[in-house]
Formats: C-alpha cells, structure tokens, sequence
C-alpha cells in the first residue's frame, strides 16, 4: 500500500508539478515568508544583495518558508528557482543565480536548509562546497535559531566565490543583450516581399487598360469620345467595360461644367455636356447657381494659390467686388489658422516622441531569468 | 481571368510556404527532445564516474560489506550496457533503461544506508565529498528527467496535431517515450552533523 502511494506521489513529481504551491516571485532578493528576521535585518541584506546584483548581475536570493510542501527541501529550491529566474540569461552571464533556501524548525516538522546553484555557478559552488558552507558554516548557527546569522555567513563566503566566475555590471549586460536581440527575421521578410509582390501585381495589372477606360471618362467632346473608344476597343478592353464607362460620361460633363473658370468656358462645356447626354434641364439649372457656387468656392479655398485663382473665377462669372473681396479675406483668415494649428501639433507630437525613450537602468530590475539544474546541497537541522 | 490565375498561383505558394515552416518548427523541436535527452544521459553518466571512487573509499573502511559493494558494482556495469540510440527510442527501450538506472539507484541507497554504522568512514572528507556530489547528481537526474519529460510531451503533442500528423509519419518524425516514476526508490537520508 505505502509503495503505491509513493510511487503514485513519485509519479505526481515526474511530469509536471503543477499543482504544487510555490509562491509568486516578488523580485526581491530577500524573501522572509517564515517570518524569522527583523525589519532591519530584511532591509540590510536587501540593499546589498541589489548591490551585488548590479555591479556584478550575480543574484543571491534568500528565501525562507514556513512549509516545503512534502517537497526536499533542495528539490523546492530549486523549483523555486527555476520558477522565479534567478540569474541572467544573457550569455555573458547566464544562469548565474543561488537560492538560499532555510525552512526553520516549526510545527511542520524540523529544519531544513538547502543551497541551490543556477548552471552557470555550478563550476565555481559545486555541490561540495555548497555541503560544505551548509555543515560547518550555516547548521552551527542554525540550530541555535540564529537565522540571519546563518544567511549572513554563508552570503559573505558566496559572493567572492561568484564575483571570480562573473564579474558583469548591469549595463554591460544590457549591451550585449541589444546586440544579441536580432532574432529570425528571414521568416518575416519572405512574407513582407510576397506581399510587395501581391500589391505590385495587383496595381500594375492591366493598367493600360485602365488608362484607356479613363479615356473614355474623362472625354470632354464627342469627337474625344468616339476616339477613346475607337482606342479602348483597339485595346482589347471588353464592350461591358467600354459601355460602364460610357455611362460615367454624362456625371463627369456635369463636374467640369461646375468647375468652369468662366462663362465662356462653361458654354462651350455645355454644348459637349448636352450632345454626350447630359440633361438640359440639369445644365440649365446649374448655370443659374454658377456665381453663388463660385462665391463659395473662393470662400473655401485652401492655399493663396486656389484664392487667386477662384477670385478672379468669382468675377467672370458675375460676383461684385465687395462680396469677393470678404470671400477672400475669410478664406485667407482660414488658411492661416490652420496653419498655425499644423505647426502646434507638429511641435506637441514631437516633444511626446523624445520624452518616451527613458532611461531603464535606474535601479535593481528583478530576476534574469536564470535556470537551475539541481545542483548545491542540502542538510537539516 | 489571367489575374485570378496569378492570384490563385501566389495564394498557394504562400500556404506551401507557411506548411514547410511547420516542418521546420517540427525539426527543431525533435532536436531539442534529442538535447534534452542527451542532458539526461549525461547525468546519469555523472553518477556512473562517481562510483567507483565511492566504492573504493568505503572498500577502505567497511571491508565487511563486500556484498553491498559487490552488488552495486554489478548493477553499475549492467547499466552502463544499456545504451539508447535517441533517433530509435520507444517505450519499451525506455522501459528497460530506466529499470537497471532504477535498480542501480537502490543498490546506491543501500550502500549508503549500510555506511551509516561506520563513523570512521562518516567522518572521511573524501567520502563526505563524494556524498555531496552523489546527492547532487541524483537531483540532476531529477531534473533532467522531469525536463525531458516536459520537452517530450510538446513534441508528441505537436506531431499528433492536425495538420501535422498527416505528413509527419512521411519524414520520420515518431512518438517519444517517457519516464515513468521510480518505483519506490527513497534514497537514504542525508548525513547529520
């Protein structure tokens, strides 16, 4: 019965075990969840673990837990590890993380203490050491309840030991971490130039005929019109396109007629406009409201160019001076407001662009990412 | 008519283009299950180089256990005779290599329960040494294992996806085994001071 339930419990151990309770990290380096040092003691080994994190990016994390939950207690340390990623994983300082791990002796049974070494420690705190540092250094101490004591001892020990191995600030790491960030990008560019290519295919395809179905639309006279059809069907275009464009014709006169620069030029537009089918009626109604439409043209033009333009539009077509002369000073008003309110926001999206590349580098960043392999030791007390 | 032709023609070479990154993917992942096995093999290389010293050193000190020694010696060398080829592996080969990796691990727990009578030979540096390291390699194992597990079960998973699975027989991409839980093995206890 006892060796189905272990291996059952062994089992639950092998693949995944993920329904054990390991705390969430808390990026400090200094976890008390037992409850065994003072506010004080807390603080001091906080500062200089950060310290030492920084100017060498080897982390040292203490963690002291009340329950190991049916766990080793080297085995929970270095789940812990793991989990929360203590170390780097740049790879001028890769997995140079320790887990510091004391389970005090408590309701739940005795005092276990374990060190746990990320890969990249493990050549300069082989496990030996690390059964050494635990014996003789930290159980003398930890059995006498001293538990700070027993942290600090073996920290003063492990770091010279680390800072031989690694020696990197935080800076230089991050510099190398840019360089190395280039990533697989041949997948993404193949994709980008298929896409180029779709695009280009589908906007150069056929645009010769396209141009001579413009032809056709844009035709200003009849005699143009049987041209560009002569044209399009030369061109291979086929009878339904030739005939939708034809039927744009009338709607396009319509267009030109109201964009006329003068009475004149409207007229001649007119007599094409009506052999080309556009209704007389609509050519009729439209020359009554030609100086109105040309009053307001002028009054919303958008560059001095256009207002020249449409002012002297505005006379031929009948406006007295003093109307065109407000059009033009209302259009002119216009386009300098909008202008001034383009520079504004040119100046407002600037200043947001350069005041979001802050620096980072202030201050202890939290866990690397390091992995750990199972190495260090372990002993109770 | 010409245009959907070439529409049709860049619709399929683009599909075509993104199935051979799944095989690609495919490979990649088959190479870090061969990775992640050949970390397992390595660990328990590590606890192989590591016995015969241990054995000589208690040999020194409790001569009387000629039979405990013996008996690890022999389940060393029948593990080292079990080799697996990683590309060929099924359950069955897994089955019996983890079997005399297991039996060899509890030739080790005796071994190290029958040092406890002997304080002389507790008392060795050497030995304590050795203990550490043994301890630690016996995590590794752990470890490695309990990742190649992981590794093993996103590569199944993935070759039996759809619409993996349809060609993944054709290039040779097989199912691979897993390690089952140790079958009652508890190692002894570690030392106390």
């Amino acid at each position: 019965m006892k060796r189905i339930f272990s291996s059952i419990l062994a089992l639950g151990f092998v693949f995944a075990a993920t329904a054990l309770n390991l705390p969430e990290k808390t990026d400090k380096m200094v976890n008390d969840f037992a409850g065994v040092f003072s506010y004080q003691q807390v603080y001091d080994m906080e500062q200089r673990l950060e310290a030492f994190s920084d100017s060498t990016s080897n982390q040292i994390c203490i963690v002291t837990i009340a329950d190991l939950e049916d766990l080793e207690s080297s085995d929970y340390a270095q789940r812990l590890g793991e989990k929360w990623g203590v170390g780097s994983s740049n790879k001028k300082a890769k997995d140079n993380g320790v887990i510091i791990l004391i389970k005090p002796r408590n309701e739940y049974g005795g005092g276990d203490v374990a060190i746990a070494t990320g890969y990249g420690i493990e050549g300069v705190l082989p496990d030996a050491t690390c059964k050494m540092l635990i014996e003789k250094v930290m159980i003398p101490e930890l059995k006498e309840g001293r538990y700070y004591e027993a942290v600090e001892a073996a920290v003063m020990r492990i770091m010279p030991i680390m800072q031989g191995e690694y020696d990197f600030s935080k800076d230089e790491l991050q510099q190398s971490a840019q360089k190395q960030s280039s990533g697989n990008q041949s997948y993404f560019w193949v994709i980008v130039l298929l896409g180029v290519g779709i695009w280009l295919i589908i906007r150069f395809a056929g645009r010769k005929k396209r141009a001579l179905m413009s032809g056709i639309e844009n035709a200003k006279s009849p005699e143009e019109l049987e041209k560009a059809i002569a044209a399009a069907r030369e061109g291979k275009v086929k009878d339904s396109k030739i005939d939708s464009a034809k039927a744009k014709v009338p709607e396009n006169m319509f267009n030109s007629l109201r964009n006329a620069a003068s009475p004149a030029a409207f007229a001649t537009l007119a007599a094409a406009a009506t052999a080309m089918g556009l209704g007389a009626d609509r050519i009729a109604n439209l020359e009554g409201n030609m100086r109105e439409n040309t009053l307001s043209d002028l009054r919303s033009s958008s560059s001095r160019e256009e207002v020249l333009e449409n002012t002297s539009r505005a006379r031929a077509f009948g406006n007295d001076e003093a109307a065109i002369k407000a059009a033009a000073a209302a259009a002119l008003a216009a386009i300098a407001a909008a202008a001034i309110a383009a520079a504004a926001a040119a100046r407002r999206s600037n200043s947001s662009s350069s005041s979001s590349s802050s620096s980072s580098s202030a201050g202890f960043g939290g866990f690397g990412g390091g992995h750990f392999g199972g190495g260090g030791a372990s002993g109770k007390f | 008519m010409k245009k959907l032709f070439f529409a049709l023609a860049l619709a399929l070479g683009v599909s075509f283009s993104f199935t051979s990154c799944d095989y690609n993917q495919l490979v990649e992942q088959q190479e870090t299950v061969n990775s992640a096995w050949s970390n397992v093999e390595n660990q328990y290389q590590r606890r192989m180089d590591l016995i015969p010293n241990l054995v000589n050193t208690v040999k020194g000190y409790a001569a009387h256990e000629e039979n405990t020694l013996k008996e690890v010696v022999e389940m060393r060398s029948k593990a080292a005779s079990i080799t697996l080829n990683v590309d060929d592996m099924d359950d069955e080969a897994l089955a019996k290599f983890q079997k005399a990796q297991d039996q060899l691990s509890q030739g080790l727990g005796r071994l190290m329960a029958v040092s406890e009578a002997y304080p002389d030979l507790k008392a060795n540096e050497n030995f304590l040494q050795l203990q550490a390291q043994l301890e630690g390699t016996e995590n590794r194992i752990a470890v490695e294992r309990r990742n190649y597990n992981d590794i093993a079960k996103e590569y199944n998973t993935a070759i039996a996806k759809f619409p993996t699975m349809i060609y993944a027989g054709w290039f040779g991409f097989k199912k691979k085994p897993y390690f089952s839980a140790q079958e009652g093995a508890e190692y002894a206890p570690t030392v106390q001071f």
